[in-house]
């Protein structure tokens, strides 16, 4: 394919182009000229990859932003931010956005607009399978083990029972060891409410007890989003 | 009169829970039990304390992410911002971090600040539309961002560096790309290395040349095609 127009337009003007330039010229030879607009298509395409992958690439994470913002960072680094923020529009936006939130009136919301939301599992949400039932896994008379794989991550759960009611211990082991999940909580819900919560220690490990025997939704949840729930374990030595 | 370090857990839940009822009635701001159990929770990790706090300010979470204005953009639940910001939250601000929190006010503030991560988290890893700065054009992305991305974003930054040595260059590069500045800002932002739009123009093309025509740079980024 070639030009079908006079010349074909400079490298310059394809970068002028790129960068949004309203040349009434360049824009009516790229209206007009098939194998020119291809080849502002496949520069502004590459631009795009390399925008897209290095976006945000310098900025901090937003709790670092709210931390600026509440003085809790120290000398050097607040300075470090703030010269970040003065040139980078979209922390400025961040920045101005989360104010205006943690600045607004903290009245409760009424009950009720909250079921107005269409609910999905948003990404990193893993609902793992049950690869043992409870009933199945024994482990002597006095406990049983539940175990779990999901996404590369098996999941142990020991039930015992102690002087202070049922105790689980919980271990998650990753093929991949860089993923930790030792900065992560682990919940156990009933009818939607928060009945225990323990952290997971640096070996992804968590540990809870006096739990009153019952089904229960157990949900693991990283700092960084990812999500791990089962729906429903039973917790009981029922065997 | 027992002291409030001396108050049993149980104590110091039903003194918070009275604390709360008070401040949500009529505004009154008694805060030392509240304070109290947030400071075992934390400060001695207790995580019996960690979950009567979060049964306590349960409805003050759920207001807070309802109320969020991105939280309707995302596919996320109430329960799993909850989930992931007390998770921040107890990480940031567990052990000897808590000593420099010494009111509820700035505790709770932090919580807040933690909720409205969450859900930016969320909104950033969601689908975004890209629309160029032709009106022909439009490029869908996936912007992501997790632990692996990061280290692939510095790799690809590397590269470039090697492909584009002199620091000015850089520089620009790093408007342009990083912080997606339009060439008029990039003037007024380093008037010293560029007087006029059309000069970064000149220069970017250079740069731009450069780095298409790098195959190992199109692979990065996932264009194997040379153009």
């Amino acid at each position: 394919m070639k030009c079908s127009q006079a010349s074909p337009l400079t490298e310059t003007e394809i970068s002028m182009l790129l960068d949004g330039e309203q040349d009434q010229r360049l824009l009516a030879h790229i209206e007009h000229c098939e194998y020119c607009a291809r080849r502002l298509h496949e520069a502004r395409l590459m631009e795009v990859e390399i925008r897209q992958r290095l976006d945000r690439m310098e900025c901090p994470e937003i709790e670092e932003l709210g931390e600026l913002h509440m003085n809790l960072l120290s000398e050097q680094r607040t300075e470090e931010l703030r010269d970040h923020v003065k040139t980078c529009s979209k922390c400025q936006e961040d920045l101005e956005l989360l104010i205006q939130y943690l600045d607004e009136d903290d009245g409760v919301t009424t009950i009720g607009q909250e079921n107005a939301k269409v609910i999905s599992p948003p990404r990193d949400y893993f609902i793992p399978e049950l690869v043992d039932t409870p009933l199945n896994a024994v482990r002597g008379k006095s406990g049983k083990q539940v175990r779990a794989r999901v996404e590369g991550v098996d999941l142990l759960i020991d039930i015992q029972l102690s002087a202070k009611g049922l105790t689980i211990t919980g271990t998650l082991m990753q093929d991949d060891a860089f993923d930790s999940w030792s900065n992560s909580i682990m919940q156990l819900r009933q009818a939607g409410n928060i009945v225990k919560i323990s952290p997971l220690d640096e070996l992804s490990m968590f540990y809870c007890e006096g739990i009153d025997p019952g089904n229960y939704a157990l949900r693991i949840t990283a700092e960084d989003g990812r999500i791990i729930e089962i729906p429903e374990i039973k917790i009981n030595l029922d065997f | 009169m027992t002291h409030i370090l001396d108050l049993s857990l149980e104590d110091l839940q039903i003194a918070c829970n009275k604390e709360l009822v008070h401040f949500y009635n009529d505004g009154s701001y008694q805060t030392q039990a509240c304070y109290e159990l947030f400071r075992r929770a934390l400060e001695e990790e207790n995580d019996i304390a960690l979950t009567m706090l979060l049964d306590l300010y349960n409805r003050q979470l759920r207001s807070w992410v309802t109320k969020h204005s991105y939280f309707w953009l995302t596919d996320g639940t109430i329960d799993d911002f909850i989930s992931i910001a007390i998770a921040k939250f107890y990480f940031r601000l567990r052990g000897s971090s808590f000593k420099n929190f010494s009111s509820i006010a700035s505790i709770l503030k932090y919580l807040k600040l933690c909720i409205h991560s969450a859900i930016m988290q969320e909104h950033r890893k969601t689908k975004q539309i890209a629309t160029s700065s032709s009106e022909d054009l439009e490029y869908e992305l996936i912007a992501a961002s997790s632990t692996s991305d990061t280290q692939e974003f510095l790799d690809i930054w590397e590269h470039m560096c090697l492909l584009i040595k002199n620091p000015i260059d850089q520089l620009l590069m790093r408007c342009a790309f990083i912080y997606d500045m339009k060439p008029a800002e990039i003037t007024v932002e380093h008037p010293n290395h560029w007087q006029s739009a059309r000069e970064v123009s000149l220069a970017l093309y250079s740069i731009r040349k450069i780095l298409r025509n790098d195959s190992i740079l199109r692979e990065m980024i996932g264009l194997s095609v040379a153009i």
